[in-house]
């Protein structure tokens, strides 16, 4: 499958990232190479089977609606990369302006 | 050109649950950040989500009180997306198979009733909040809300006026406060509204292109919200250009929209099932019992009110905007068999409390039959509506017993005709120029000596029988 430059640029915009010339042209290669991998599917018949919807043969699997509190929240918050307080820092997101 | 707004609703309810729906963290508004966390909710490597069994029954509540049909196989889908509200990159929620389907809510316009289609009701978790910091380039994430369960209703594009859609709002608001299945307080994010808004030409059938709208804070800036971006919209086609498919933030202060981003649809999202939660199996037997269970929903309420008890139709509104209120009411009605008598009490005097206090209605505890000895012992002419107000108040603030509180307090009415006749005698002796005006025919002089002998017996005489005894008095 040929990724073309406006399903790249898309890509970008969704994923927040910012490719180099070189990447781009990594990343469209790999990608087609990926995309054909899959693409193979296409050759199954799948005539006749029922669709999966859930990999599991488990149906109902419910727990009780009672608090069962997690002792580590603090280890969780440990992991994070930047912190401010009990806060997990992050790259800013939006930009609160915009264009009307 | 004669244009037309057109818009639709999601609408996204926090359900009232003790804990999250994947995992058993407490689900609750207002804790220190980050504390209310687990490896299921923070998305860790190898943690696994069990539902919340109550989410179920919440969803199906919901969706039987808003006639949709109920799937019997429904099951979860991820939404991906690149965003730090939740820390595993995707969301669980329900695209192929929603839980409720094709739905609907009658609304009340100026020019009759209008049903409102409801397209799905699916559950989902909630993401966490962020903090976009003012001056530095980073943003604070809270995964305290991550996993709180959340039903999303989603409407058809059916509003073509902003009264409309907040005719929905407060009626859907309703029904779920009924159901009792959210407390849908805006202010908290417990109900959160996002609008979608398209034109077209008068007639044409046509739909246009929506921008969604986000960060709509209350009833009344969904429907301004509405009018400006339909305006938008308008203004640029005339122009020559075209509707972009895009997220927008309302700023109601500013009266006005601004692009947040570009929107993308359901393929950007990569649906796919997802495989940590099976199937969910719904049985018609399980769906009957839920919906023998059903209260009765304000709409039923308020024709009922107005049918059997014969209240008209402001005061049948007045009491079903709150379960709690309907409630007091009902009961109250049932022990005194006056329901005129209990909407006076409930919609005036005690509405008035409720208001100077900032009690909210779901807070309010005020024991029914105590308001039924109240409305008794005023029926009965044992105490006057005066009084009555000073014993309102000692039942709303102190929980005090109305008769016993009367007793003591002897506010009772005199109703000794020899007690009464003294008292009025009295007041002539002490007032014989207003009896010498009555008796010249000045009748203003009459209600004076009426006045006067009320205030001797402290408000505690029967107006009724104190006129007929000073006329009695006045003639000799």
């Amino acid at each position: 499958m040929k990724i073309d430059s406006a399903l790249l640029e898309g890509l970008q915009e969704r994923s927040r990232l910012r490719l180099t010339q070189e990447e781009r042209k990594d990343f469209q290669a790999g990608a087609a190479l990926l995309l054909d991998e899959i693409s193979r599917l296409s050759h199954l018949e799948p005539e006749g089977l029922a669709g999966a919807g859930s990999p599991s043969r488990c149906v109902n699997v419910l727990r009780e609606d009672a608090v069962e509190p997690f002792a580590g929240p603090d280890a969780i918050l440990a992991q994070a990369p930047d912190r401010g307080g009990r806060y997990i820092r992050v790259p800013k997101t939006v930009d609160q302006g915009g264009k009307v | 050109m004669n244009w037309e707004i057109v818009a639709g609703v999601e609408v996204h309810v926090e359900l009232s649950t003790h804990t999250k729906i994947f995992c058993g963290c407490a689900n609750a508004f207002g804790a220190e950040p980050n504390t209310l966390i687990c490896p299921v909710c923070t998305g860790m490597p190898g943690a696994l989500p069990v539902l919340n069994r109550q989410v179920v029954e919440y969803a199906l509540r919901a969706g039987l009180a808003l006639d949709c049909d109920i799937a019997r196989r429904t099951a979860f889908d991820r939404k991906n997306y690149f965003y730090p509200d939740l820390p595993k990159a995707y969301q669980i929620s329900q695209l192929h198979r929603p839980i409720c389907q094709n739905g609907g809510l009658e609304i009340e316009t100026p020019t009759g009733s209008k049903r409102i289609g409801i397209r799905q009701i699916h559950m989902e978790e909630d993401a966490g909040k962020l903090i976009h910091h003012p001056t530095q380039p980073c943003t604070l994430a809270d995964y305290n809300r991550c996993g709180v369960p959340l039903l999303e209703i989603v409407s058809r594009p059916d509003f073509t006026a902003a009264h409309e859609v907040i005719a929905y709002l407060e009626s859907l608001r309703e029904i779920l406060l009924f159901l009792g299945v959210s407390d849908c307080k805006m202010q908290e994010g417990s109900l959160r509204v996002d609008l979608n808004v398209s034109v077209r030409r008068k007639g044409s059938g046509e739909q246009g292109i929506p921008t969604e709208m986000k960060n709509i804070s209350s009833f009344q800036s969904v429907g301004r919200a509405m009018v400006w971006e339909g305006a938008r919209q308008i203004q640029l086609l005339e122009s020559g250009g075209e509707v972009l498919r895009e997220t927008r933030r309302w700023d109601d202060g500013k009266h006005q929209g601004f692009v947040l981003r570009s929107k993308g649809g359901a393929e950007d999202y990569r649906y796919l099932p997802d495989p940590d939660l099976p199937i969910l199996e719904i049985t018609q037997e399980q769906v009957e019992q839920l919906r023998s269970t059903l209260p009765e929903l304000p709409r039923n309420k308020r024709a009922r009110y107005q049918r059997e008890m014969g209240l008209s139709s402001q005061d049948a509104r007045t009491l079903t905007t709150s379960r709690e209120v309907a409630a007091l009411f009902e009961k109250t009605t049932a022990l005194c068999q006056h329901p005129q008598e209990a909407v006076n009490l409930i919609v005036g005097d005690l509405a008035r409390l409720c208001t100077e206090t900032a009690t909210l209605p779901e807070n309010l505890q005020v024991d029914a039959a105590k308001l039924a000895a109240l409305i008794a012992m005023i029926r009965s002419g044992k105490i006057n509506r005066t009084v009555g107000k000073e014993v309102l108040e000692q039942i709303f603030f102190r929980d005090a017993d109305p008769v016993v509180y009367v007793a003591q307090k002897g506010l009772a009415m005199v109703d000794d005709p020899a007690l009464m006749e003294a008292a009025v005698r009295q007041v002539m002796e002490e007032n014989p120029k207003s009896v010498a005006d009555y008796q010249s025919g000045k009748e203003k002089a009459f209600g004076y000596l009426v006045g006067q002998t009320m205030r001797s017996l402290k408000g505690k005489g029967d107006p009724a029988l104190i006129n007929g005894i000073l006329r009695e008095l006045l003639k000799g």
